[in-house]
């Protein structure tokens, strides 16, 4: 190993330990804001370390005369106070009901209608498949904001208007980016299998469903995944449609909680905390899955 | 077993799916009547105060029950549900907006069912009354009202060697106590200060300075705005001067340092006078009962007038509701004496009626005598359909008017156009001819029709020529039948129906109306706002999209080397970027916070200035970038997918040629990586020109794309046209110039990819 590249290799690490402090205290600063008092949150300099385990706790102490000199000035005593607010005063295990059932038929159309347009797309050979599939890519391009104002008088005229079916009917009529990520893993499945089914006399979903969907499941978990983020993370969509506290969604709900409780930073930042768990959850299970989904999209592409 | 299993689970899914769809059928009651009630008053304590009212009403009405529901946002939920045909029964509504739901006959006229309750205008105190009057018509009653005072505190007074038993009468001696009271630290830094015109309750207080120089902002007949009234500009032109005294980021700075309940900058007496609400009173009362306030009326100037302003909520009966006379029982119960006495007391708000506000409680204390008094000279914001927009122009003109960015007679001009423009608008719309649906209907579906039919009649041939195609051609057709649905329901369709709507004038209250060019019209030359937004998105474009890229792929190239623990480096920065959007807005929003954000704690620790961020327009967009960079995990994880793609042999080679880091990078990786560059490039751009949801978070309701409009973006403005104005038209005619901007775009970089030789990348 020559100088340069021992060089390089510490300007590396450098930057990567730079760009990780970056990245990780924003967290470290959101979860210490979650889990002080109010009276604590907003004191200057801001208190840094936990010192007690309890806000009760550093009160008393500090009345007494207890907290030494650096505790006083930068500890808080950790209060959980926040979570349990954002769970009661906030109609949580409503809107996560919503947001589950939502993601949970956005999941089922997207697998559904998708991988039988990716199939007709990438394995059927039919005169028009080009040209519908180019008109499809083509509205990959196109923001849905477009046509947000005739969808939502359609919608309206249909009288779904706060029902979770504006958000989740769409999602069994095929989205581009879902047919798109299908196709390309289809494609790589050997015409050989399918010619076989077919001398077989198999049907076409036969075929479908007997030999291409279990090929592809690391594809169909992808798709799987990233259609229940995008569901848990919509905003736009269950802002216009949804009108009841009874129907709203967690993103709507949180935005809600901002507008409520605008300077209540601890609890704003409890709930936010709440909210992202289970994305971070889902992530460190599927890992694996979700870089690959991201990979397919990018390279063949 | 497992299929049946997953069936089973499935099937429970659907039921609790229709179920939670129909979210109103669970009941409490054995009620006969159930009506649906909208709360807009969500914080505490009037939200206790409803329930309050609602819990009597119901226990003394067995056969009636009301569901109440607290619902954040009304101003576009309540015409959304109108719209969407799913009101609710009765509403709390902010009385000022009232105005423009009744001209779009989206809330009941209320005349004649008051009359015959028995609810006179005698009752009520004058200016809340008013507010619910649209063209001699009532259409909705007053819950409650708040006046605005000057709260002051003695304490301060002191100090600066101010006789506390003598606040300041007119504007000049404002001016000059706030002077006195106003105190920095070494560094310059405000810690105290007297009166800032731009802080307390409601936003705008353009509206009562302006009263208070005698101006006006309508005709008597409400057909014009007056907002180009000179004294207007007056009281703009001296807010100017005065806030001048200041610079207006400390102000900001200083500002956001307080916090809810007790750590308000009055409460924690770091502000001499304030112009305030009713409400602070009782947060006096509560957080900080060792105060020393005085209260006092709001000082007005010398050659104007003692004015001060009104504003709150009534009830409003939406269209469509089944049961008037249950509702206006209700209402009847919610406006007489002995409701609106419990609810002025629990809310800590003034009744409106006025016999419940002569009750002891109000006029024997002193504190609360002065709201009584004050009302005799309180006014309220013009009675107009175009009330929302005004409110929005006036926001913006007294922003950017007191803030010096925009001269104030120029802002005041473009609000007045603005308004005015609403208002013609709105008088000229019965005089155009309504769409006749069914000729562009029959035609638009007689030409996809046939042309589909011609198409298809040539695929058929081709098919009907071989055996062995024919059934994987028909599979073919028939498992692409969902895009095929997807397509032309929510794309094609849309986008025609878009065409014909940007041509109209068009509420979704009443049958659209041809208006020929005038949305477009309007948007190219007459709308600095659509401008204005269009700026904001490709600022935002410009900028975030070659931060995240190079970002990204900077992560990407260091992850690309042979590192240790490479996947949890990569699991590292990767996470934020699965973080839901609006989470990370908010989270955002503290780090950003003037006090104790982290940034500004971090630029504090090493000595530099802090800075307001959002709440400032030089600094707001770029806060969003610095945001937006926080995301780049995604597309480092394409980049890294890409540079595997990149041939190591063609790096071992230039090695063996002595070409350096750099040279490396210029010529082999950046070459190999065109194709994943240009699709991330493409892919950004889309994506940033869609960016609403952290602009849409970090605003308030009231304040949509403040400061300054500066976080006013395309999509943004779009939404706010069709859904908290109902100008489905003219956000119609702004999708449609989205559209063509977006074709535009792509097409050139496509262009760039085929000079470059990567015309096949997207495919």
């Amino acid at each position: 190993m020559n100088f340069e590249s021992k060089f390089q290799k510490f300007i590396t690490y450098a930057m990567l330990f730079v760009s990780a402090v970056i990245f990780i205290v924003p967290f470290f600063w959101i979860m210490q804001t979650s889990l002080k008092p109010d009276n604590q949150i907003l004191s200057y300099p801001p208190k840094l370390v936990p010192v007690r385990s309890s806000a009760e706790a550093y009160d008393a102490d500090l009345k007494a005369g207890e907290l030494s000199e650096f505790e006083e000035k930068w500890g808080y005593g950790v209060t959980w106070d926040n979570y349990r607010r954002a769970f009661t005063d906030f109609p949580f295990v409503r809107y996560l009901f919503n947001t589950t059932v939502i993601v949970f038929f956005t999941v089922l159309g997207n697998l559904i209608s998708c991988s039988m347009v990716a199939y007709s797309f990438a394995c059927l050979r039919w005169p028009d498949r080009n040209a519908l599939f180019l008109l499809v890519m083509a509205t990959m391009l196109l923001p849905y904001q477009i046509t947000l104002i005739p969808v939502f008088i359609l919608f309206r005229n249909l009288g779904w208007i706060d029902t979770l079916l504006p958000l989740v009917v769409p999602q069994f009529l095929a989205p581009p980016f879902f047919v798109f990520l299908l196709r390309q893993f289809f494609i790589s499945i050997p015409s050989e299998m399918l010619e076989a089914g077919r001398i077989d006399g198999a049907s076409e979903w036969r075929i479908l469903t007997r030999v291409v969907l279990p090929l592809s499941k690391p594809a169909l978990l992808t798709v799987g995944i990233f259609s229940a983020m995008f569901a848990w993370n919509d905003f736009l969509g269950p802002l216009i449609y949804l009108n009841s506290e009874e129907s709203k969604t967690l993103a709507i709900g949180l935005q809600s909680m901002v507008s409520q409780y605008g300077a209540e930073w601890g609890l704003l930042m409890a709930a936010g905390v709440v909210m992202i768990v289970p994305v971070l959850m889902l992530f460190f299970f599927a890992q694996r899955y979700f870089i690959e989904g991201i990979t397919l999209t990018g390279t063949k592409g | 077993m497992k299929v049946k299993f997953g069936f089973a689970l499935l099937l429970l899914l659907l039921l609790a799916f229709v179920h939670s769809s129909k979210a109103f059928a669970a009941s409490e009651s054995e009620a006969e009547v159930k009506i649906q009630f909208w709360n807009q008053l969500f914080n505490e304590p009037p939200r206790t105060a409803v329930n309050t009212l609602v819990e009597g009403f119901n226990s003394q009405h067995p056969t009636i029950y009301v569901d109440v529901l607290h619902v954040p946002q009304m101003e576009q939920k309540l015409l959304t549900a109108v719209v969407g045909r799913v009101p609710p029964d009765v509403a709390i509504f902010d009385r000022f907006r009232v105005a423009g739901y009744a001209e779009r006959g989206a809330f009941m006229r209320l005349t004649e069912l008051a009359e015959e309750a028995g609810i006179q205008k005698e009752d009520f105190f004058e200016a809340p009354w008013n507010e619910c009057v649209y063209k001699g018509e009532l259409y909705a009653l007053p819950l409650q009202t708040d006046v605005r005072i000057l709260y002051y505190n003695k304490e301060l007074f002191r100090e600066a060697g101010l006789d506390p038993e003598k606040p300041p009468q007119n504007w000049e001696e404002l001016r000059e106590y706030s002077r006195i009271l106003t105190k920095r630290d070494d560094e310059g830094r405000l810690v105290q200060t007297g009166f800032i015109p731009a802080f307390g309750y409601g936003n705008t207080w353009l509206y009562l300075f302006g009263w208070q120089k005698g101006a006006k902002y309508l005709s008597e007949d409400g057909e014009r705005a007056t907002l180009d009234d000179p004294k207007l500009l007056e009281a703009l032109t001296w807010v100017r001067d005065f806030t001048a005294e200041y610079e207006i980021d400390d102000i900001k700075l200083f500002l956001t340092g307080g916090g809810a309940r007790e750590l308000d900058p009055f409460l924690m007496g770091r502000v001499g006078m304030i112009g305030e609400e009713v409400y602070m009173l009782a947060r006096i009362r509560r957080y900080n009962p060792d105060l020393d306030y005085g209260m006092a009326p709001l000082p007005w100037p010398k050659d104007g007038q003692h004015a001060t302003w009104s504003g709150g909520y009534a009830m409003v009966i939406p269209e469509g509701t089944e049961h008037v006379e249950e509702v206006m029982e209700f209402i009847d119960y919610i406006v007489g004496v002995e409701a609106q006495l419990t609810f002025g007391k629990v809310a800590d708000s003034l009744p409106a009626n006025k016999i419940a506000a002569s009750d002891s409680y109000f006029t024997g204390d002193p504190d609360w005598q002065i709201f009584v008094d004050e009302m005799e000279y309180s006014l309220n914001r013009p009675v107009t359909p175009a009330a929302g927009i005004m409110w929005d122009e006036m926001r913006w003109a007294w922003e950017v008017g007191s803030a010096g960015t925009v001269d104030p007679k120029d802002a005041l001009e473009r609000a007045q156009n603005n308004v005015q423009f609403e208002l013609d608008r709105i008088a000229e719309k019965n005089s155009l001819t309504p769409v006749k649906w069914w000729p562009i209907a029959l035609i638009m579906g007689g030409v996809i029709f046939v042309l589909l039919g011609i198409r298809l009649w040539g695929s058929w041939k081709k098919i009907r020529k071989s055996s062995l195609l024919r059934s994987e051609a028909y599979a073919g057709y028939a498992f692409s039948l969902p895009s095929f649905l997807g397509l032309l329901i929510f794309w094609i369709g849309p986008i025609i129906v878009a065409i014909i709507y940007s041509f109209c004038h068009y509420d979704v209250l009443s049958p659209a109306r041809w208006s020929g060019l005038q949305n477009y019209e309007r948007l190219l030359f007459d709308d600095p706002l659509f401008w204005k937004s269009l700026y904001n998105t490709l600022y935002f474009v410009v900028f975030a999209v070659p931060t995240s890229i190079i970002g990204s792929l900077g992560l990407a190239l260091m992850l690309n080397q042979k590192i240790i623990g490479r996947s949890v480096w990569r699991t590292l920065f990767y996470l934020p970027a699965i973080v839901p959007l609006v989470a990370l807005a908010m989270l955002f929003m503290w780090l950003f916070n003037g006090q104790n954000g982290l940034f500004n704690v971090i630029l504090d620790a090493v000595g530099l200035p802090k800075l307001a961020w959002l709440s400032s327009p030089d600094s707001s967009k770029p806060s969003l970038i610095i945001m937006n960079m926080w995301t780049v995990g995604a597309g480092m994880v394409i980049f890294l997918a890409g540079l595997q793609g990149v041939p190591r042999q063609l790096h071992e080679s230039a090695m063996i040629d002595g070409a350096g880091v750099i040279n490396r990078f210029w010529h082999v990786t950046i070459p190999s990586l065109l194709p994943t560059l240009f699709f991330m490039v493409i892919i950004n751009t889309i994506s940033s020109f869609q960016i609403f949801t952290q602009a849409f978070l970090v605003t308030s309701v009231s304040a949509p794309g403040a400061p300054e409009n500066s976080l006013m973006f395309y999509v943004f403005y779009l939404f706010i046209q069709g859904f908290t104005y109902f100008n489905m038209g003219y956000a119609s005619a702004m999708a449609w110039i989205m559209f063509i901007i977006v074709v535009i775009v792509a097409l050139v970089q496509f262009k760039v990819a085929k000079r470059l030789g990567y015309e096949d990348v997207i495919r």
